[in-house]
């Protein structure tokens, strides 16, 4: 992948994408079946879901513009959004368990 | 069947795990000759996890659902699906995104990785962070197997 800048704002997206989505799932019955829907599983649609959104928003963000120059802090991003992600997931589904 | 794609699917989620191990030591003091193999291994890393996701997923799709979720959640350890699967069932969509990107940002930085001491420094952190989760996965696996045969145990007595 060539546009490193539109490369990281598509897995950046993906990473909130899968949160919500993982979040929106297990809080609304409806969105859930939609899901299940889609692909016949729900794991399967946010899959799916993932590569396409990934591959649109970095063809979208790539339109035009040079993606050579990056910045450590945008790397740093990935990090702080994935490290973040994973937690919230987790601390989402032990709650859920708990409560 | 089941046996063989679980150990598959962890066989080359590790693997792709290990690739990263590679490629972060190569990157601690980097030349051109190391760049070149960190940016090959790192491939390589990429193409496993994504694999372990196609294996893992179709195990988890035709397999884990109908015969391993109802025995854990009968079980003692109910958790290793509720919290430890759903979490890392989750978890696990982020990293071959995140693996991809390490690798472009090697393929794409290249020589640039010698001088600049801060990107470097950037790029093991997330090439560190693909290492981490992928041993994460690992070891909340290996809490689900423990939930399914802890249950299956509580079953034969």
């Amino acid at each position: 992948m060539k546009n490193i800048r539109a490369l990281i704002i598509s897995t950046n997206s993906v990473i909130w994408l899968v949160v919500v989505a993982t979040l929106a799932g297990e809080i609304s019955k409806i969105f859930k079946s939609l899901l299940t829907a889609l692909t016949g599983h729900h794991w399967v649609s946010k899959s799916l879901l993932s590569l396409v959104l990934f591959v649109v928003i970095y063809l979208a963000a790539s339109r035009g513009k040079k993606g050579s120059e990056v910045k450590p802090g945008a790397v740093y991003s990935l990090v702080v959004s994935a490290a973040l992600g994973a937690a919230v997931i987790f601390v989402f589904f032990l709650w859920h368990f708990w409560a | 069947m089941v046996l063989f794609l679980v150990g598959l699917h962890a066989l080359l989620g590790e693997a792709g795990g290990m690739l990263f191990v590679w490629v972060f030591i190569e990157l601690l003091n980097p030349t051109a000759s190391r760049l070149g193999r960190a940016w090959i291994v790192a491939l390589w890393g990429v193409i496993l996890l994504f694999l372990s996701w196609l294996v893992g997923g179709f195990y988890y799709v035709e397999f884990y659902g109908s015969q391993v979720k109802p025995v854990i959640k009968g079980g003692p350890m109910p958790w290793a699906h509720s919290v430890v699967i759903e979490t890392k069932e989750h978890v696990f969509l982020l990293l071959p995104f995140l693996a991809l990107a390490a690798y472009s940002l090697i393929s794409h930085q290249k020589l640039l990785l010698v001088d600049d001491k801060k990107m470097r420094t950037a790029v093991l952190v997330l090439v560190g962070l693909v290492v981490a989760i992928t041993f994460l996965m690992a070891g909340m696996g290996f809490l689900v197997s423990s939930g399914f045969r802890s249950a299956l145990e509580t079953m034969s007595l």
